[in-house]
């Protein structure tokens, strides 16, 4: 029975030193679920700008189908107008997908990283050997025989902790190798993102929308003096409401530059972290994403 | 340079043309064959607004689905490995599952015997 015991002590250290010096660390698997967390709010800001756009040309063409006088004008513009939002909507939809893209190579890692992986491993090895010791417990007391107990349940336990240890291990060198080649992917996506919301082509199509605004409620403003009708208060709480959407559409957009940029550095600084096997304090790049990530939720409130 | 430079001035000269129009179509002493005339244009103009913004976002859009699919590629990977990782688990559950099973005929044998 002591041979048995040595032997599977021996392997237990065996194993356990070859694997022990590259498992995931407490911080590094906190790290890498904070930035799960977050991500979800980052990858929302673009797609949650595209759609505001789509809402604030939708609003307007209203106000500027309400100041044409002719009935079938009128009617060719709300079927223009819904026809566009129709393709705008799907369009926004696609943003939200290609979005999502990097939150769901996020969510991935998290879950490969999860600490939950390697201990279900080790909790099934455990239970088998408590269950084989049952099976020699009654066997003992059917055949009146006298094999050894309790072996079974330490084996089980010691395989556990091997197991546990083993896929640790393997989390720790698939995360790795996921991770270093996701980086330069996360930052070119990141990069790409950020030169999308600073584009020109935003920045025109935000202006456009501010302008835009103004200008059909001014038209149907006109139209209603015109014709000697006065406006009713519902039109101007919501040109009001869309003003402010319209105003806020470049908050959003500048959190998320900030943000894209903050998540970018956090994802490296891990990577960093996985490749050195040396502890970084991601304390602060984590507590500011999570400021940014807060004004992002902010302005999404208010477009 | 994201989008095209053209699409964007066209789409600045339109949003202009649409404020002449609409400040031309709301004049007192037009007749109404003559308000719904210019009423058109400024339709046509609202379609072509219309058009270059579809045609800018599409553009802006299309930047991104580059890079997003090829991380959309490793999402994959990583999902392979986590499944093949879960695999170990649910058939080390299905073996202490039989076991378990055997304990328990095993035990209650056991105790018929006493």
């Amino acid at each position: 029975m002591s041979r048995i015991l040595g032997f599977l002590f021996s392997i237990f250290l065996l194993l356990s030193l070859s694997q022990g010096c590259s498992v995931l660390s407490e911080s590094q698997l906190s790290s890498i679920e904070a930035l799960t967390i977050k991500s979800d709010s980052i990858s929302s800001a673009p797609s949650a700008i595209f759609k505001s756009l789509n809402h604030l040309r939708y609003r307007r063409g209203l106000f500027y189908a309400a100041s044409l006088t002719a009935p079938q004008n009128r009617i060719d513009e709300l079927d223009a107008l819904a026809k566009a939002n129709i393709e705008n909507e799907k369009r926004a939809a696609k943003a939200d997908t290609y979005v999502n893209v990097l939150n769901s190579y996020i969510r991935a890692v998290g879950s490969l990283a999860s600490d939950d992986r390697s201990k279900n491993i080790g909790r099934e090895i455990r239970g088998i050997g408590n269950n084989i010791d049952s099976i020699i417990i009654s066997y003992n007391i059917l055949i009146d025989d006298n094999l050894p107990e309790g072996i079974a349940k330490l084996g089980g336990k010691s395989l556990g902790m091997i197991a546990e240890n083993i896929t640790k291990g393997k989390q720790y060198k698939f995360l790795k190798e996921f991770m270093m080649t996701g980086d330069s992917l996360v930052a070119c996506c990141c990069d790409t993102l950020i030169a999308l919301l600073r584009s020109e082509s935003m920045n025109s199509l935000i202006e456009n929308e501010k302008s835009g605004l103004e200008n059909n409620f001014k038209a149907y403003l006109t139209e209603m003096e015109r014709i000697g009708q006065v406006p009713a208060m519902e039109c101007y709480s919501e040109y009001l409401i869309l003003r402010q959407k319209s105003l806020c559409i470049n908050d959003l957009r500048n959190a998320s530059v900030r943000a894209l940029r903050s998540f970018k550095n956090a994802h490296h600084k891990i990577v960093e972290q996985l490749d050195c096997k040396q502890e970084i304090d991601l304390t602060e790049d984590l507590l500011e994403l999570t400021k940014l990530i807060y004004d992002i939720c902010l302005a999404v409130k208010k477009i | 340079m994201l989008g095209s430079e053209e699409n964007l001035k066209t789409l600045a000269q339109i949003q202009q043309a649409i404020e002449v129009v609409d400040r031309d179509r709301m004049r007192e002493e037009l007749t109404q064959s003559q308000r719904e005339l210019l009423e058109e244009s400024a339709i046509a103009l609202r379609d072509a607004e219309r058009v270059l913004i579809q045609k800018t976002e599409k553009e802006l859009l299309k930047q991104l689905e580059g890079v997003t699919e090829r991380l959309g590629n490793i999402s994959k990977l990583i999902r392979e490995k986590v499944k093949s990782i879960n695999n170990i688990a649910k058939s080390l559950d299905s073996i202490e599952a039989v076991i378990k099973q055997i304990a328990l005929i095993g035990g209650f044998a056991s105790k018929l015997s006493k």
